[in-house]
């Protein structure tokens, strides 16, 4: 489904992301760990078209999306729940839903896909007509992955969807993905809490300072003493 | 000041303040959605103004006809500057101010060089017999303006509220690369506020023509205030647009029947007051608590 091959990425000097090989199969679910400023949103933003990569590729569907417009994208089926959740804060929890739902004309499947984030996320609903600016965190990150989920995507990526959320939420969040990734949603996961990424994801690759330093199952990951020492604290 | 000079006057200054609102509208508009203030829009103003004039008053045509082809004319020139300002935005918002001052300078020369300085006076559209009830007296064409800005109002709230573009020329204005990623062109949005705001000012313009002389002075005397206007009620707001527009025409249509000479600066000394008292301008408080 996503096939990503020697992608470099440069701020100004600052080589962040060094020939980076990465895919995603259809149906799977693959995390990347890292530290902070391994690159994992560099190459997330990446594949949106919101960062200009200075070389390699990137296939969605076997489609060269590089040098795509990012406006177009949402079109190939790719949904995005960015770091930090960019949610609008001066719409209300329903518009900043239907603005997911921008590119699509299905009014049907529209009402009926809302009603389905009203289900996975029931404060949504009750809070519909709060601005989304109003929200706690957590209720932030749940709209957050709402509107992605509104752009009715076959790819979603995720980027740090835990950060600075209470436990209980937290838990609530990986939940859902899981359950999305049951229902069939193929998802590139973003995390730097590497356990609860892991229990939920076929595999995994960790990233430091721009390179893949591994890959693997999610057993041989648990497993890998490094990753136990470093990233489970174990 | 007597009742009836007070009420009379305060008619009067709802008409000439929704002129001054539309174009507060126009400013606010673009700031929200850009982060820029446009100083080109007075100088639009008085484009679309001669634009509507030159149709309405040499060509003979019907005065609503020549607001809808300056609107339409005007509306293009809009979407036109977002395309040139769009690689200045890219540098820094700095180099977008100046072109915008740039834009305006062009447009005020080429205006002179069409159309001179002197100014064409304008026919009322309508019969413009006051009406008298009691003893005050009603000029029609001041009630035409103020329920013609208060349509264009509720429509454009319409528009940006109830449609599917309105909500993502609104998202646009907030999370540039997120909307950029949920599939909204966000040039094209940035290019629609532009022509919309300079729509409104067409329409401004045209609509004041009849009350003032349509003059290349227009930029700086319908265009100064309409800014000052935007940012009394809290630049970016659109209620504040509404407000501080009203303010300062019932503001100054007051002053002046009193102390006609001081009406400007008095109302600008108001002005300067209300803003030391609060800079955010009077509606503009954060709507969010905390984001
Ligand atoms: N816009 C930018 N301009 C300059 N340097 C940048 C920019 N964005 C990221 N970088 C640099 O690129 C490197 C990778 O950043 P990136 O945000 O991709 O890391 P990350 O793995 O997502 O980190 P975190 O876990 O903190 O979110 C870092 O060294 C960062 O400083
Ligand atoms: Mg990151």
């Amino acid at each position: 489904m996503l096939d990503i091959r020697d992608l470099d990425i440069y701020y100004g000097k600052v080589h962040a992301v060094k020939g980076v090989n990465l895919s995603v199969e259809e149906g799977e679910l693959v995390s990347i760990l890292g530290a902070n400023g391994a690159g994992k949103t560099s190459i997330l933003k990446a594949i949106c078209g919101i960062t200009k990569a200075a070389g390699g590729q990137i296939y969605l569907n076997s489609k060269d999306i590089l040098n795509m417009k990012p406006h177009k994208l949402v079109k190939q089926g790719l949904g995005y729940v960015p770091e930090g959740r960019k949610i609008y804060p001066l719409l209300t929890v329903k518009e900043n839903l239907m603005a997911g739902a921008y590119h699509r004309k299905d009014r049907a499947g529209i009402a009926a896909d809302l009603e389905r984030i009203y289900e996975y996320f029931p404060i949504l609903k009750t809070k519909s007509k709060v601005l989304g600016g109003n929200l706690s965190g957590g209720q932030q990150q749940m709209l957050a992955i709402g509107r992605a989920l509104m752009t009715k995507p076959k790819f979603l990526i995720l980027d740090e969807p835990s950060m600075g959320l209470a436990p209980s939420v937290v838990g609530q969040i990986f939940q859902i993905i899981g359950q999305l990734r049951k229902e069939g949603m193929t998802i590139l996961l973003v995390e730097q809490n590497a356990f609860h990424a892991l229990t939920i994801s076929d595999r995994a690759y960790v990233l430091e300072t721009g390179r893949i330093a591994l890959e693997g199952s999610e057993q041989e990951l648990k497993n890998n003493n490094q990753v136990r020492e470093i990233y489970l604290g174990m | 000041m007597n009742g009836t000079v007070l009420i009379q006057s305060l008619i009067g200054g709802l008409g000439i303040g929704s002129i001054y609102a539309l174009v507060a509208i126009g400013y606010s508009l673009v700031y929200r959605t850009m982060g820029l203030a446009n100083f080109a829009h007075g100088n639009i103003l008085m484009v679309g103004a001669y634009i509507g004039t030159v149709f309405y008053v040499s060509m003979h045509t019907n005065f609503i006809i020549a607001i809808i082809i300056s609107s339409i004319l005007i509306g293009i020139l809009g979407m036109v500057m977002e395309r040139i300002l769009r690689p200045l935005g890219k540098m820094d918002l700095i180099y977008m101010m100046l072109g915008t001052l740039g834009i305006g300078i062009v447009l005020q020369n080429l205006a002179i060089i069409i159309w001179g300085t002197d100014g064409i006076a304008v026919q009322y559209p309508i019969k413009n017999e006051p009406w008298v009830i009691g003893n005050i007296s009603i000029s029609p064409y001041t009630l035409v303006i103020i329920c013609a800005s208060a349509t264009v109002v509720l429509a454009l709230q319409f528009f940006l509220h109830k449609t599917k573009l309105g909500l993502a020329m609104r998202s646009s204005a907030q999370e540039k690369e997120m909307s950029l990623v949920l599939g909204m062109n966000v040039n094209l949005m940035n290019a629609l506020t532009l022509g919309l705001g300079s729509v409104l000012a067409a329409i401004a313009g045209v609509m004041v023509g009849p009350v003032f002389y349509v003059s290349p002075d227009m930029s700086s005397s319908v265009g100064i205030i309409g800014f000052a206007a935007a940012i009394l009620g809290g630049f970016g707001s659109i209620p504040g647009a509404i407000i501080g527009g009203l303010t300062f025409g019932v503001l100054q249509t007051m002053v002046a029947t009193q102390v006609s000479e001081w009406s400007q600066v008095i109302a600008f000394v108001i002005f300067v007051f209300v803003l030391i008292i609060k800079p955010s301008g009077i509606v503009g408080e954060r709507v969010v608590d905390k984001i």
